[in-house]
């Protein structure tokens, strides 16, 4: 199994640190970064590719500014609130995947956050079991090293833009590998493409 | 344990010997005997303070600021920059392509390493205009800024340039240059067939990680010191001349 990785952002060290550490004992799950605000948060889920993100809801600015957006529209299905907002207010953060209060034992904290990544509890996850690539990522990857925008190659597939952004992330994830030149030279060394091919 | 000024500058590195080119950068030599750190840091005329911070922060992750890193002048900041720039063009990306072609020569199958070293020479043309976009834009912009700060003379040019380039546009476009850099440990570690000489590749792979540890420490110092230092004095400046 893939390790899962997780961006943690929380302005408290003493809250941060616990958590982080619960989620590093967890097996399989692994802290990538620890903020302490979301100044950058965007290139950090860029360059990261985090499978969650936890966080205090507090960080996020009260004017819905281009970052907000990106963490609902991104990531809403992956987003683990830190909160001490009481029972009756919590309709508020009902847009998070689980909410870990901060009154929560270790033992709940833990089972929160297995809940969350368990796949046999939670099927809609999108995660990496095996590393091998399908024939659509090999196809989908073949297109990105010979050069060919995500456009062309929904074109050329009669995919949707969308569809083709999402194999990528899927490609990127199982290879560990980000940028195109990269790719391309995973493409040839496996010999899904030859040298020449290269634009 | 934290470095501190009374300790011993030899003690130092052998607590920690991945700061020798940290302590290069500071210009310091080997050879101090017995001395001190805050005695070494006299005889080579380096900030002690900026020191300390420094090299704590970059052995550990969790190192907690015993002086407030924006005390320290821009200067300062832009000047131990700029030698890390220095150190990553002239030291470590000439080091890394000899070993390169040290490696072109233990495969049996010339592609691979042709691959590699295509790959890599793109990303040193990425870290050089990353540098180079730093030293010849950023870099005097900050020192203007700093200048204007001290000098409390209206500049109506530079409260202009804050207008339409701050430096939180430099920091929305400030790219941390190590996604090939993470590709390239992942092509060599994943994918790379069998090379004959396995020290070599490690010796080539054990420098990358050396080489991301401090590209990331240099690009936390640019996005966590200088960064927030800058667009505070600018804010300062522009509430200043816009009231007179
Ligand atoms: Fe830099
Ligand atoms: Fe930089």
């Amino acid at each position: 199994m893939e390790r899962l990785s997780f961006i943690v952002a929380e302005k408290s060290y003493l809250i941060r640190k616990g958590v982080v550490s619960i989620i590093n004992r967890i097996e399989g799950a692994m802290v990538v970064k620890e903020m302490d605000n979301l100044g950058s948060i965007n290139s950090e889920i860029l360059s990261h590719n985090p499978d969650f993100l936890v966080i205090n809801p507090n960080l996020i600015p009260k004017t819905e500014d281009h970052r907000n957006f990106h963490i609902k529209m991104e990531l809403s299905e992956k987003v683990i609130a830190i909160s001490s907002v009481s029972p009756f207010r919590k309709g508020m953060l009902s847009s998070f995947r689980e909410i870990i209060d901060l009154n929560d034992s270790k033992e709940e904290i833990y089972q929160k956050l297995k809940s969350v990544i368990n796949p046999e509890l939670t099927p809609s996850a999108n995660y990496v079991v095996s590393s091998e690539l399908s024939e659509r990522e090999k196809t989908i990857l073949t297109h990105v090293a010979k050069g060919l925008t995500n456009k062309e190659i929904a074109e050329i597939l009669f995919l949707s833009a969308h569809t083709v952004i999402t194999h990528r992330k899927n490609i990127t994830n199982k290879l560990g590998i980000k940028t195109i030149s990269g790719l391309t030279i995973y493409a040839i060394l496996n010999n899904l493409i030859k040298m020449e091919e290269v634009r | 344990m934290n470095i501190t000024h009374d300790m011993k500058m030899a003690d130092v590195i052998h607590l920690n010997y991945s700061l020798l080119p940290v302590i290069t950068r500071f210009n310091i030599h080997l050879g101090f005997g017995d001395k001190s750190v805050g005695e070494v840091c006299e005889d080579f005329g380096v900030n002690l303070d900026f020191f300390i911070e420094i090299t704590n922060s970059f052995i550990d992750d969790d190192y907690i600021p015993q002086k407030d890193l924006n005390s320290f002048p821009v200067k300062l900041i832009v000047d131990y920059l700029h030698k890390t720039h220095t150190y990553y063009l002239e030291e470590k990306l000439p080091e890394l392509l000899s070993m390169i072609s040290g490696l072109s020569e233990i495969f049996d199958n010339p592609e691979p390493i042709l691959l590699i070293k295509n790959f890599f020479s793109e990303y040193q043309q990425e870290l050089q205009s990353h540098i180079e976009r730093e030293e010849n834009i950023v870099h005097p912009y900050v020192l203007e800024i700093e200048d204007s700060f001290n000098q409390n003379s209206k500049d109506s040019k530079l409260v202009e340039k804050i207008k339409t380039y701050s430096i939180n546009d430099f920091a929305k476009e400030h790219d941390n240059v190590e996604e090939k850099l993470y590709d390239l440990k992942n092509i060599i570690i994943k994918y790379l067939p069998p090379c004959k000489d396995k020290a070599l590749c490690n010796r080539f792979l054990t420098e990358l990680f050396r080489l991301e540890k401090d590209l990331n420490a240099h690009a936390e110092l640019e996005d966590k010191v200088l960064i927030p230092k800058v667009a505070k004095m600018e804010e300062l400046l522009l509430e200043k001349y816009t009231k007179i």
